[in-house]
């Protein structure tokens, strides 16, 4: 008796799992898009894909799109390689990493350039010629944009891409706000909103010789897709369409825009405003420097093998 | 006869296992899950490769744990024992640890950091807070339950701090403390892989940090999964190769547990 109910539970077990897996074929026809993004206004663009609809509105058929909010680029890159993620936005250093590791994923699309910079609240560190062994430089994490910017500055100024490797610590970008305050890191390298409040403080000084290797207006972040989208013909065209649209939207729509940055980052009209009337805040769909940085990473050891721009950026 | 089929009911068990993950590896080649050979291969990249120097990272992990493991160790050996001789302190000690246990290392990790600042202390502080409290409630139970016949008698004869805890108290709590290291080791090892994760120590780089980099710097996921079967592999030698045969060698043989 005991034996019989044991097989019949294993047998009803199996009906369910293949039930489940015959669903999940069957739904299979909707497109189903999901898009990934991390914090912050550089990531404008998505926002306004997600208010104003624009892949749906741009795509003729039945589609469903979805948006995520992830932490970093790294885990943009493992939802896009587990296929959960479709589209993923991300700085531009883990999108060449992402590349030349084989990630079946191009760039689609240009998001913006954003202002970076190395501030220290030690005055005696006025390049990074006066760094020393136990200077800690806070970033967000290994393998970031702010990583690769940081290489290529100790390359051109100090000759050698790794120098300040030892002196990392991986803090988010608040928490290397805080630590640069209490001084218990002496340098932090940031990107927008923070680096414009560390600007205000007086007691800083920004060491800038990290704008000369990566000066104004050079891409920060990019829009992924995957190869499975670029299949597509339609689905391509309307993802395509859906971003110039957004772009074009934020650099004619100023209101329009403040008041969808106002809802996504929680922050007052007049902030948002002023950030993005920051000469370095520039949303544009035209790449600026990326072949660059990606011949700059290979040079550097950042990644094992040279990528073209043809791997790169998706020929639209 | 019984211990051998219990070992190969085991063997079978891990291969079973094998077998699906290699069949589903190679079924479905994707960039995430790699084969078991892929990441076998990986791993001995990793031990001769200046590129992924995974030896060096390992290294630094069991130094530090070794510097935490021996100050926790010592504080909650010390802690225990005050707390058995002073009833005040017993008490105190016993709310502060109830406190303390329960905090996640990893949720003290940014007041650390504001605090002590971003190096190996705060890593070190880590590993102790992850070890001194469990292993002080296993100690002073162990020390508790010690039979009040040897503790009378050890009175008896006259004996001081030092010679209750070493000639009465740890001897006969001996299964206590060590299931009080073997819980310290393992709250330790796991605290400082995530802390190393989560902050990356700049001046000595861990296996965490190598899973870090693997994640971010390489985008090499077989490395990720080597670095996990590595940590796995410290796992089972600290368990088996040390715990193992501490408790043959004393409990067992004298036949506190069986």
């Amino acid at each position: 008796m005991k034996r019989m109910m044991r097989r019949i539970a294993i047998l009803t077990l199996c009906v369910a799992i293949a039930t489940v897996a015959c669903c999940t074929f069957a739904l299979a026809e909707t497109v189903k898009l999901n898009v990934a993004y991390q914090g912050g206004i550089g990531y404008a663009p998505v926002h306004v894909m997600e208010v104003n609809k624009l892949i749906e509105k741009n795509y003729d058929g039945d589609i469903e799109v979805t948006f995520q909010k992830l932490d970093s680029g790294a885990a943009i890159n493992e939802g896009m390689i587990g296929g959960s993620i479709q589209i993923g936005c991300m700085g531009v250093g883990p999108a060449v990493s992402g590349v030349a590791a084989g990630i079946p994923y191009k760039i689609i699309s240009n998001l913006c350039a954003q202002s970076h910079g190395l501030m220290s609240n030690d005055p005696s560190i006025q390049s990074l010629a006066d760094i020393k062994p136990g200077d800690v430089i806070a970033l967000v994490n290994t393998g970031s944009i702010q990583h690769i910017l940081l290489a290529m500055t100790a390359e051109k100024v100090l000759g050698d891409a790794h120098a300040l490797d030892s002196n990392i610590q991986k803090m988010s970008h608040a928490e290397g706000m805080a630590a640069l305050e209490s001084g218990t890191v002496k340098l932090h390298l940031t990107s927008s909103p923070f680096i414009y409040q560390e600007r205000e403080n007086p007691a800083y000084n920004e060491l800038t010789e990290l704008s000369q290797v990566w000066p104004s207006g050079n891409t920060f972040l990019v829009a992924m897709a995957t190869s499975k989208i670029a299949e597509d013909e339609a689905l391509f065209k309307a993802v395509c369409d859906a971003f110039d649209q957004a772009i074009a939207y934020i650099n004619e729509d100023e209101e329009g825009i403040v008041a969808i940055e106002v809802d996504y980052l929680g922050l007052e009209p007049e902030q948002v405003k002023g950030y993005l009337e920051q000469p370095d805040c520039q949303f544009s769909t035209e790449l600026k420097g990326v072949q660059d940085m990606a011949d700059f990473m290979y040079r550097a050891d950042f990644i094992e093998r040279e990528v073209t721009w043809d791997e790169l950026v998706y020929a639209r | 006869m019984r211990k051998y089929r219990d070992l190969i009911i085991q063997v079978v068990f891990v291969i079973v296992c094998g077998v699906c993950w290699q069949l589903y590896a190679k079924s479905r080649n994707l960039m995430g899950f790699p084969s078991l050979d892929v990441i076998f291969n990986r791993l001995v990249y990793c031990f001769t490769n200046e590129r992924r120097p995974i030896l060096q990272y390992l290294f630094n992990s069991i130094l530090s744990i070794l510097k935490g493991l021996g100050i926790g160790a010592l504080l909650a050996l010390i802690f225990s024992s005050l707390s058995v001789s002073s009833h005040v302190f017993g008490i105190l000690y016993n709310l502060v640890v109830s406190v303390f246990d329960l905090l996640p290392g990893v949720a003290l990790l940014p007041i650390l950091m504001i605090t002590i600042g971003a190096n190996d202390t705060s890593i070190l502080v880590l590993v102790i807070h992850s070890v001194v409290w469990p292993m002080s409630r296993n100690l002073i139970d162990g020390f508790r339950t010690t039979p009040q016949i040897y503790v009378e008698s050890g009175r008896n004869l006259g004996l001081n701090i030092a010679g209750m805890v070493f000639g009465i108290y740890i001897p006969s709590s001996f299964a206590s403390i060590l299931s009080g290291v073997k819980v310290g080791w393992a709250r330790a090892w796991r605290g400082l892989i995530s802390a190393e994760m989560i902050f990356g120590a700049a001046q000595s780089a861990g296996i965490g940090v190598f899973i870090n980099n693997a994640r971010t710097v390489w985008i090499d996921y077989p490395a990720v999964y080597a670095a996990i079967v590595l940590v796995i592999v410290v796992g089972v030698i600290v368990e088996y190769g040390i715990f193992l045969q501490i408790e043959k060698a004393t409990i067992r043989k004298w036949g506190m547990v069986r």
